[in-house]
């Protein structure tokens, strides 16, 4: 109905392409060399990895008997599927609580004044002027045994001893993940509420609604592309992490990450741990449609 | 009992017919931060009184309009509603609705659902929403619109919605803030006729802010003049039109002949006066001393040329230096010497306006025609 008043986006790009190129000839050279990119380093290492899956082992060779047996494995055995169950949990719970803390800093950053805006999005992004590794390593000062987190508890008399529940364990991986990739999920979303008006928001408060209602009503609504970009960048980057649970996981913060990358290492069963991806990665990619189909059901009609 | 007005404003239609206010805004100031964008504003607004605030930017209209929506605390001053301080209620508990100068629809609402938001805040019933919001959609004739998205919409048509979704909440009172700002000529015009309609059938009252004087005098009962925070006057079209209180207000409200004069002598409300070595007559509602200075507007419309001119007050002779044909009345310049006046004369089909470039004329007006104002400092 829409489509039949307006010109999609795409034949309108497609058009100007035309007019300042001249011919397709000159795109398709264009995008020659990041296609040639993207299939060598991305499309065919998966591509290979997908085959392996079906593949055997004999020895320490890889050989193309094809087989389901890996896929077979990965669902009888509760060590894969567990973890991955496991992992979608903490990767779910630390992109949950992410967007919980960065939707206000998001917030209060997207109504600053433009100038200040820049400045708090820097600051946002700090720690992130790090190396990963050295912040994982800080919050096992933190969380360990003669932490920091246990000494002021036991200054405080709170505790009567150090307490072993802070570190090697998930609690410990989802404090230093969420801490991680919290700047993952502000950008986004300080990317989506500055481009709502101000008087959008003053509207719905003029027509009636309380302050919490018109947030409801309006402005979460209109976040939600953000949302997903957010939920997106965090979900992902956490549920593939694998140096977070081995530097401060221990045995019960272990995640997928790194039963895959112990299948590809010391046990050297390359088809097996890339069954356990391809299995992983399907369950995040229902995850992901449906977390999309959720927050863009109706972004093609939102536009300031 | 209301607030009288007669300190608030400085002319004023006469009280008697009028109806009773409903709102009176008492001493609203506002400041930000050093400077005064409203200072000391009084005004009381009518039920069912349509009223344009019009200055420059930054007089303070929109800092006035968004003190009643409840978007800016003032200063100080108060905002009354039926005698009851508003000032402290937040925007969704005044009975007051606004349209916003980009019309701020809400993109993920169809225009059903965005006429439909402010009854299902409030809980209105639903059958009673759908009737409400048909109605509305009917009145500002974008029925067939109704489950669109506001982006598919034109300006014309997102405006029309945005005031179906402030007017189907029956506010006490409508603000509009540049409502028509963004839309083309003929299409503000269209909207203007609207807007009048819709206000007489609804009898709501309605305080529109604008910078354009043509869309102020089409629209209103009665225009609010401010300058610099201030209001500058208060009065009818007509009134302002022609018995500004200042050259400002005679300059704002369209083309006028404003010159500076000494009083002679006055008569009544006739004044002798001369400027620049030319005698003439003007009309006051002021006492003028003799030598005291004052300042004179006189409508380009008030100018009659060469034939009936016998009757008349003050006759001068001139050049014609340009003529401009505009349609419904030709421009003319005429020079006398000290002054270059400018002079409408109305264009008739199939006729010219009867001078010639450089031809030597004589011109004139009546003395009731010619207003005079004091000379501010």
């Amino acid at each position: 109905m829409a489509q039949t008043i307006l010109p999609s986006r795409a034949t309108e790009f497609h058009r100007s392409a035309e007019q300042t190129q001249g011919s397709r000839a000159g795109l398709i050279a264009l995008l020659a060399a990041p296609a040639l990119f993207v299939t060598l380093f991305i499309l065919l290492p998966l591509g290979i990895m997908f085959l392996y899956s079906f593949w055997t082992t004999e020895g320490s060779q890889i050989v193309p008997q094809w087989t389901l047996e890996h896929y077979q494995a990965y669902f009888s055995k509760r060590l894969f599927y567990a973890q991955s169950l496991k992992s979608l949990r903490v990767a779910a719970m630390v992109t949950g609580t992410c967007l919980l803390l960065a939707y206000p800093v998001s917030y209060f950053i997207a109504t600053r004044p433009a100038r200040q805006r820049s400045i708090w999005l820097l600051l946002t992004t700090v720690p992130m002027w790090s190396s990963y590794i050295v912040r994982i390593y800080a919050w096992r000062t933190i969380l360990g045994l003669d932490g920091v987190l246990n000494s002021a508890l036991l200054s405080l008399g709170l505790l009567a001893e150090p307490s072993k529940s802070f570190s090697f364990n998930q609690f410990a991986v989802y404090i230093t993940l969420t801490n991680y990739l919290l700047p993952f999920m502000i950008v986004p979303l300080v990317s989506t509420l500055e481009k709502i008006p101000p008087s959008i928001f003053q509207a719905a408060r003029d027509l009636g609604s309380e302050p919490l209602d018109a947030f409801r009503r309006v402005l979460i609504p209109l976040s939600l592309p953000g949302v997903f970009v957010g939920c997106l960048n965090v979900f992902i980057v956490a549920l593939a992490d694998y140096l977070t649970p081995a530097l401060v996981g221990g045995t019960d913060g272990v995640m997928i990450g790194n039963v895959i990358q112990s299948e590809f290492g010391a046990s050297f069963n390359w088809p097996l741990g890339a069954a356990a991806t391809y299995v992983t990665a399907a369950i995040a990619m229902i995850l992901i449609l449906t977390l999309r189909w959720l927050t863009h059901r109706r972004a093609k009609e939102v536009k300031f | 009992m209301y607030l009288s007005n007669t300190t608030a404003v400085r002319h004023d239609i006469p009280q008697t017919a009028a109806p009773p206010a409903f709102l009176s805004l008492v001493n609203l100031t506002r400041y930000y931060d050093a400077t005064a964008a409203v200072r000391g504003l009084s005004l009381d607004v009518r039920e069912g009184e349509y009223i344009t605030l019009l200055g420059p930017s930054g007089c303070g209209k929109t800092t006035t309009l968004r003190m009643i929506a409840g978007f800016i605390p003032p200063s100080a001053g108060q905002i009354l509603l039926d005698n009851r301080d508003i000032v402290h209620l937040p925007p969704e508990k005044r009975p007051v609705n606004t349209v916003f100068q980009d019309y701020a629809l809400f993109p993920h609402l169809t225009v059903e659902q965005n006429v439909e938001y402010g009854l299902r805040v409030r809980g209105v019933p639903r059958s009673e929403r759908r009737a409400r919001v048909a109605d509305m959609l009917e009145r500002v004739q974008i029925a067939e619109f109704a489950r669109r998205y506001p982006r598919y919409l034109s300006g014309g048509q997102q405006q029309r919605v945005a005031l179906a979704r402030a007017l189907v909440c029956r506010p006490r009172l409508l603000l509009l803030d540049e409502p028509l700002g963004a839309l083309d000529a003929r299409l503000r015009e269209q909207m203007q006729i609207v807007l009048k309609d819709l206000q007489r059938e609804l009898n709501i009252a309605f305080v529109h802010v604008t910078h354009d004087q043509a869309e102020a005098m089409a629209l209103a009962d009665r225009i609010v003049v401010m300058r610099a925070g201030v209001i500058e006057q208060v009065d009818s079209p007509e009134g302002l039109y022609h018995r500004p209180v200042n050259d400002f207000v005679a300059d704002f409200l369209g083309t006028t002949n404003l010159l500076k004069g000494r009083c002679v002598s006055q008569e009544g409300d006739i004044v002798l006066l001369e400027t620049d070595g030319l005698r003439m007559r003007g009309r006051t509602h002021l006492q003028f001393a003799a030598g005291e200075t004052l300042h004179v507007s006189l409508r380009p419309s008030c100018i009659h040329l060469n034939s009936s001119l016998s009757a008349q007050d003050n006759v001068f002779d001139g050049r014609v230096e340009g003529i401009v044909y505009r349609g419904e009345n030709w421009l003319l310049r005429i020079n006398t010497g000290a002054y270059h006046w400018i002079a409408l004369t109305p264009a008739r089909t199939g006729s010219d306006a009867g001078v010639q470039i450089g031809q030597n004329i004589s011109f004139g007006w009546r003395a009731e025609d010619c207003w005079l104002m004091k000379a501010e400092a």
